[in-house]
């Protein structure tokens, strides 16, 4: 008999090309591209910030409230901030805290789905239906709960005062938690059945290590859709906090802030201190979901 | 049968199909040909990917999203297929042929009750409700379904394997179509449920007059079914002639092969080793000017490489392409035998009163009750039984994997085994490794072979690194994986391959007992046998034991020494491999044995089996098996359970007809 001798170099070939062809797919998508411009383009006004924008964005510059016109393209604000400068600014916070938050709360989302999905049992059921009462409530509801909660109580406010935005991190990746957790989970479940793990069983491997080392890579392309999905919502839910003055303090040019402080004036038809900051939420929520919305039509294919 | 000889009931003439791959061109067909005529039954035989499913998907046209029909026609009761309107074919697909898929779970909805479905194949020729309702009970009758009415009611997930088949099949004829294709319709069906089916559609071919068109990559089912038999290779088909004359004297040097390749006529491993058939399929759009078989063929010669040859008539309807099809006796040498296990008889592994009782919803399921089996160092059990028999969770209770019952004795060279894999010692762990059926399910998709080898060496034998890097290069070079492999994943390799992979994983610690789940079920016969080849070498070599559990009567006979038949968790028979197949048998082994379909032809008297295996939550009285059993007491079978009775040399079986009659018996049904 003869060994099996099969056409590897074009089974290497193939995959190599199916995983540069997943590249390719991506970037040839026209919401990837859109989505990255868009994306791109906060993330280096984050980077810059001040050093870029034409005044500085705390300090007052010419009169308060004026229209938009040369020179101060958006107006400015009723403290006479140039609003321009202050929406370019302003991506700094918001993109420091949410994609943190999201990260983290991938990460505890992650740790406990696979502990639910690989142990079941009452550990399962219990954490189960936590997560069902949790998410039956407005995350946001929550959200401002605990802020509130932070800020009067004594005990709560000196444990995790050090840094107001570290505080809104942490909350709003225990708020993602949960619904991590439940996608991970079914996503164990349906691994922990396949006879590998088995085998890591019958050679006495720890529950740890068949977690981590053998299940974890197989999971991996529900994990990073759910990370670019929870991004965005990050962007939103950490916007909603500060309007409603919990989240990013002042005089920080946030733009949830800058929508609250904007607000009243609305009424007298001074729209542009609040229009401004709005479009500029609202475009890169649209950017990052563009872009998780691809990747994750590229990982189904 | 034939009654219209004017027309034929579908013509496939030059089909050429290619898959469009990231865009690019890759032919599949290459010029396919084959006519059946009214009530013909013609089947399509080979390895995966050698075309056999595209032709039966093409001939409805229902091609994936990728693929074209290049050129060539399908011309079916007169009108060309290739060249149908999207309305043409719709009503052509509703009236004229149908298709019965391999998955009768998958081309049923889970969600709507069998009648709804059933009737609305019937409305959908334009039947009013009443006359469909009519009709669906009507077709399930013939289907031979004995309760229609209870069936129209069930769900799918309700009925077994082989009833649902039996409804698809029933949809299928709704429309008394000219052609029925059907694609693998027995695979993952219990021999004997599959012996119904073919049975089954045997009869309703007799009754339509409909052609069939059958794929399968069992020889033995493609023989006892069809007429005509089409051998096919990298898109062309290579030999074609009456199913006898072509099973019995091939003339196309993969033919051969395949027929080699197959473990059959009560063949042993003490006999001899497998054919198998050197390098792999082309890959898929190859470039193949000349003889698509040229590679792996033992005649080649200059003019394959330079002529293409054509489909030769030798004689009789009997079509060979091959220029060499007159020295096909050539290739009738047999491989000589593969060593013998040393075995020294001494028992490794003791298996005494093991029961296993799940426990779902407050009830209690005994899954397996009492068994007792021992194992020889160098010795093969082959496990056999219908699915739901409990091969599967005895090895698993043997393995640890579940725990057994309170009071299940295990074994292992003297020394008690703990019940549960978590509590067994290092040393325990290492003995025993098991192979599985599906390598893609067995092998973590994301590590490298070198590191899925290197995990298990180290963990189980507790060697340095160094060490072990030595160690996984030995094993797999005995294995005959070259290097490059090493540093590929599990989806870069063929299913031989990845089951090397996971052979060479379960041999990392050097094991006293492998069990094997079916190792060779997922792979095709010329693959399996190059595994089985291995399996017994590997055996003679380190004296391991296996526990080798087959739904594959031929493959258990060739490789096990002991046979031990399984029914509703208990053993109903054990003994030498050589007289479980020579008897005398128990009733169930005996209808186990007329159910399997052979490739020699042999004719023998199937004995069906009644109904289906019962639950084991709830065993029949007396001995399990006597609902279904033909040689059933009344008063005497159904009050108690009889024990394991020697019937010589230690072959036992389970039943209270004495050997002796048992033989005559038997000696009578054949």
């Amino acid at each position: 008999m003869s060994a099996t001798v099969d056409t590897l170099s074009a089974a290497t070939q193939e995959r190599r090309r199916a995983r540069r062809e997943n590249w390719h797919l991506l970037r040839r998508r026209p919401s990837f591209i859109i989505g990255s411009l868009i994306s791109l383009f906060w993330i280096a006004c984050a980077i810059l910030g001040d050093h870029v924008t034409p005044y500085n964005p705390l300090n007052y510059t010419t009169k308060p409230t004026l229209t938009p016109r040369s020179g101060h393209w958006f107006g400015t604000d009723k403290i006479g901030r140039d609003i321009f400068s202050r929406v370019i600014a302003g991506a700094r916070d918001v993109l420091l805290v949410a994609p943190a938050a999201a990260v983290l709360g991938v990460l505890f989302g992650t740790i406990l789905g696979m502990i639910m999905g690989y142990r079941r049992g009452w550990v399962d059921l219990l954490f189960s239906r936590f997560i069902e009462a949790l998410l039956a409530l407005p995350v946001i509801l929550i959200g401002l709960l605990i802020l509130t909660l932070a800020d009067t109580s004594p005990l709560l406010g000196a444990i995790t005062f050090h840094s107001r935005k570290l505080l809104v991190i942490y909350i709003v990746a225990l708020l993602f938690t949960p619904i991590v957790a439940r996608t991970v989970r079914s996503a164990v479940i349906g691994e922990r059945e396949l006879d590998y793990v088995t085998s890591a069983k019958l050679r006495g491997e720890s529950g740890v290590y068949i977690m981590s080392r053998e299940i974890l890579p197989n999971i991996m392309g529900p994990i990073i859709v759910e990370l670019t999905v929870r991004i965005g919502y990050a962007i939103f839910t950490v916007s909603t906090l500060s309007f409603l003055g919990v989240g990013i303090q002042r005089p920080s040019p946030d733009w949830g802030l800058a929508i609250s402080d904007g607000r009243d004036l609305l009424r007298a038809n001074i729209w542009w201190p609040i229009t401004f900051p709005a479009l500029a939420i609202a475009t890169l929520v649209v950017g990052v979901n563009l872009i998780a919305d691809s990747i994750q039509s590229v990982y189904d294919r | 049968m034939t009654t219209s000889s004017d027309q034929p009931a579908i013509e496939v003439v030059d089909l050429h199909v290619d898959y469009i791959v990231r865009g690019m061109k890759r032919p599949v067909l290459r010029g396919v040909s084959f006519t059946i005529q009214p009530g013909e039954a013609f089947g399509l035989v080979g390895e995966s990917g050698c075309g056999k499913s595209t032709t039966a998907y093409a001939a409805l046209r229902y091609l994936p999203r990728n693929g074209r029909i290049s050129s060539g026609t399908i011309m079916i009761d007169g009108e060309d297929v290739t060249r149908m309107s999207a309305d043409r074919l719709r009503s052509f697909r509703a009236r004229a042929a149908s298709m019965v898929y391999q998955e009768p779970g998958s081309a049923l909805n889970p969600t709507i009750r069998i009648g709804k479905q059933l009737i609305e194949a019937f409305v959908v020729l334009g039947q009013s409700k009443s006359d469909a309702l009519k009709n669906s009970l009507a077709a399930l009758r013939k289907v031979q379904i004995a309760d229609p009415e209870r069936v129209m009611g069930r769900y799918p997930h309700q009925l077994s394997g082989g009833m649902l088949q039996r409804v698809v099949i029933a949809m299928a004829l709704a429309c008394d179509p000219k052609l029925l294709v059907l694609d693998e319709p027995t695979t993952g069906l219990d021999a004997t449920v599959e012996a119904e089916v073919l049975d089954l559609v045997r009869t309703l071919r007799s009754q339509t007059g409909a052609a069939i068109l059958m794929i399968a990559h069992n020889l033995g089912v493609i023989r006892s079914m069809c007429d005509r038999v089409g051998v096919m290779y990298a898109g062309k088909i290579v030999e074609e002639g009456a199913a006898d004359t072509l099973f019995d004297e091939p003339r196309h040097p993969y033919t051969v092969a395949l027929l080699h390749s197959i473990p059959r006529s009560g063949m042993r491993k003490s006999e001899h080793a497998l054919s198998t058939i050197p390098g792999t399929l082309p890959p898929l759009g190859a470039d193949l000017p000349t003889c698509v078989f040229i590679d792996r063929c033992p005649l080649v010669t200059d003019v394959c490489r330079e002529v293409a040859p054509e489909l030769i008539d030798i004689g009789g309807g009997h079509l060979a392409r091959c220029h060499h099809h007159d020295q096909i006796t050539a290739l009738e040498e047999i491989p000589g035998p593969i060593a013998a296990a040393p075995s020294t008889g001494t028992e490794i592994l003791s298996i005494e009163g093991v029961s296993k009782t799940f426990h779902q919803k407050g009830h209690k399921i005994p899954a397996l009750v009492g068994i007792d089996l021992s194992l020889a160092d160098g010795e093969t059990l082959g496990l056999v039984g219908e699915s739901g028999s409990g091969k599967s969770t005895l090895a698993k209770a043997i393995l640890g994997i579940h725990a057994t019952d309170e009071g299940s004795g295990l074994t292992l060279d003297h020394h008690q085994l703990s019940g549960s894999i978590s509590k067994r010692s290092a040393g325990d762990k290492r003995a025993m490794q098991i192979i599985f059926q599906n390598p893609d399910s067995a092998l973590n998709a994301t590590w490298t072979v070198r590191r899925i080898l290197a995990r298990s060496v180290r963990k189980l034998t507790g060697v340095d690194r160094e060490a072990g890097d030595r160690k996984v290069t030995a094993l797999a070079d005995h294995l005959r994986l070259s290097p490059r492999h090493l540093d590929m994943k599990p989806s870069q390799l063929s299913g031989g391959l990845k089951q090397r992979v996971a052979i060479a994983r379960a041999f990392a610690g050097d094991p006293r007992i492998v069990v094997c789940d079916e190792p060779t079920s997922a792979l095709d016969v010329s693959v399996q046998a190059a595994i089985l080849n291995l399996l017994a070498e590997l055996q003679s070599e380190q004296r391991t034991s296996y526990i080798f559990i087959s739904h594959d009567l031929g493959v258990v006979r060739y490789l096990a020494d002991r046979i031990a038949v399984m029914y509703l968790g208990r053993i109903m028979e054990v003994g030498d491999t050589d007289a479980v197949f020579n008897g005398p048998h128990h009733p169930y082994t005996e209808a186990l044995l007329s159910a399997v379909p052979d490739v020699d032809g042999a004719e023998h008297n199937r004995i069906p089996l009644q109904g289906e295996i019962p639950s084991p939550a709830d065993p029949p009285s007396g001995c399990v098996f006597h609902p279904r059993c033909h040689r059933f007491i009344e008063g005497v079978c159904d009050v108690a359970e009889p024990p394991l009775i020697d019937a010589g040399n230690g072959h036992m079986i389970r039943c209270v007809i004495p050997a002796e009659q048992l033989v005559e018996l038997q000696k009578v049904a054949r």
